[in-house]
């Protein structure tokens, strides 16, 4: 005898996989529309009239849009025919002052991110240059390359400059705070610490003497050091 | 579950421009899958064995019976299963059904000497007894493997789409 438990576990069919394969398929053929749509969109909305296609193609949308008779007034007045009702503005697209404005804006903007971006560059204290890199990191990446390049000669000069972090004469005046030790200066006073202008002398056994006369020399001194304390 | 011939042919077939590189990987996946699922679902069925051996374990079962717990009849149906079954088998040497026992208990019986002129021995507490037969209880019903199987049947489900799951992204996605 034989006891026995059966267990079914739910897994994807053939016809399932199928369903499956399709459905991924049509997703990335939709999500491939949307790109190229997206793109579409994306180029006319950010392209501007770089090529005499876009302006002919823009002047056939708005002679067929809205905008027709603009276009159509815009026209007389490059023919020199005057009429009270034309706008002299007519032939400009329907969005030209909003997407001038939007120009406009977006300059200003970049200027004054640029402005507040160097003025933190030049503090090098505190973290004022992560925020000038946070400032600088919405601003377009070519315009920011080609307009801060004088923002960096500044830079350069202000930091070697009075009170920059490449000042000279600061680091000179740091120099002349320093001071020696009062106990240096008790052992030099007291013959201990040997403080001549002879570079060659120095405490202890002495080394690589090539004379007599200069060892003599030097045990006079070191005794005329120790003893009497003459030897400055 | 045999799969000799991918359905994204099918969809090859279409006129509208297609992602062949995205078709390569399922069709890719469509002919891996029947060979994941019964490696993986392998490791799955024997995860649930061996949580049942480890009850019976703990539940003091005889080793012959442990050892006679096993994963019988794998396979993976083309309606979109994937079955087996956990298969528990132990007789004494009189025939009698131990492994069944133990799982489902035995209803209260008589026991009587295997001749007619034998008797029946053992002692308790000390005494020697006879008896030419008499009524004992049964054994409780344990019902490990039902019910590890009903308790873990979902984990296992889950554990299965999981990894189907994992294994149609790393296909797709790599």
């Amino acid at each position: 005898m034989v006891f026995t438990e059966r267990v079914r576990l739910g897994i994807p069919s053939r016809e399932e996989i199928q369903e499956l394969e399709s459905n991924v398929m049509d997703l990335e053929r939709l999500a491939s529309r949307s790109a190229t749509a997206s793109v579409g969109v994306q180029e006319s909305l950010t392209t501007g009239p770089v090529l005499p296609s876009a302006l002919t193609r823009r002047r056939r949308q708005a002679a067929l849009g809205r905008s027709g008779e603009s276009a159509l007034l815009a026209r007389q007045r490059l023919k020199g025919v005057s009429t009270s009702s034309a706008n002299p503005l007519a032939g400009l697209s329907a969005n030209a002052f909003q997407e001038l404005r939007n120009e406009v804006v977006d300059l200003k903007n970049f200027n004054a991110k640029l402005s507040q971006s160097a003025g933190f560059l030049l503090n090098p204290i505190g973290n004022a240059q992560s925020r000038a890199l946070g400032l600088a990191a919405g601003i377009p990446v070519v315009g920011f390359a080609a307009s801060i390049a004088p923002v960096i000669y500044q830079m350069i000069v202000a930091q070697h400059g009075a009170g920059g972090i490449f000042d000279v004469t600061k680091q000179t005046l740091d120099n002349t705070k320093s001071f020696i030790g009062l106990e240096r200066e008790v052992g030099i006073d007291a013959g201990e610490t040997l403080f001549l202008g002879n570079v060659s002398l120095r405490q202890g056994i002495p080394h690589n003497i090539t004379s007599n006369t200069q060892d003599l020399q030097d045990g006079l001194r070191r005794y005329t050091l120790q003893t009497n304390q003459f030897g400055r | 579950m045999s799969s000799a011939f991918p359905s994204t042919q099918n969809i090859a077939k279409q006129e509208e421009p297609i992602n062949i590189d995205l078709l390569f990987k399922l069709t890719q996946f469509e002919m891996q899958l029947p060979g994941f699922l019964d490696d993986r679902g392998r490791q799955i069925a024997e995860g649930a064995l061996d949580e049942i051996k480890r009850k019976m374990q703990a539940a003091n079962y005889s080793r012959k019976i442990i050892d006679g717990t096993t994963l019988e009849n794998f396979q993976i149906t083309e309606d979109g299963f994937l079955e087996f079954e956990i298969r528990s088998e132990y007789d004494s040497e009189s025939g009698f059904d131990v492994a069944t026992a133990k799982e489902k208990g035995t209803a209260n019986h008589r026991i009587e000497p295997q001749s007619e002129d034998g008797v029946l021995s053992w002692i308790q507490d000390g005494r020697r007894f006879f008896s030419k037969g008499h009524d004992v209880s049964g054994i409780p019903a344990s019902n490990i493997i039902t019910d590890t199987l009903l308790q873990t049947t979902v984990k296992l489900q889950n554990n299965m789409n999981s990894a189907m799951d994992s294994f149609f992204e790393g296909v797709v996605n790599q």
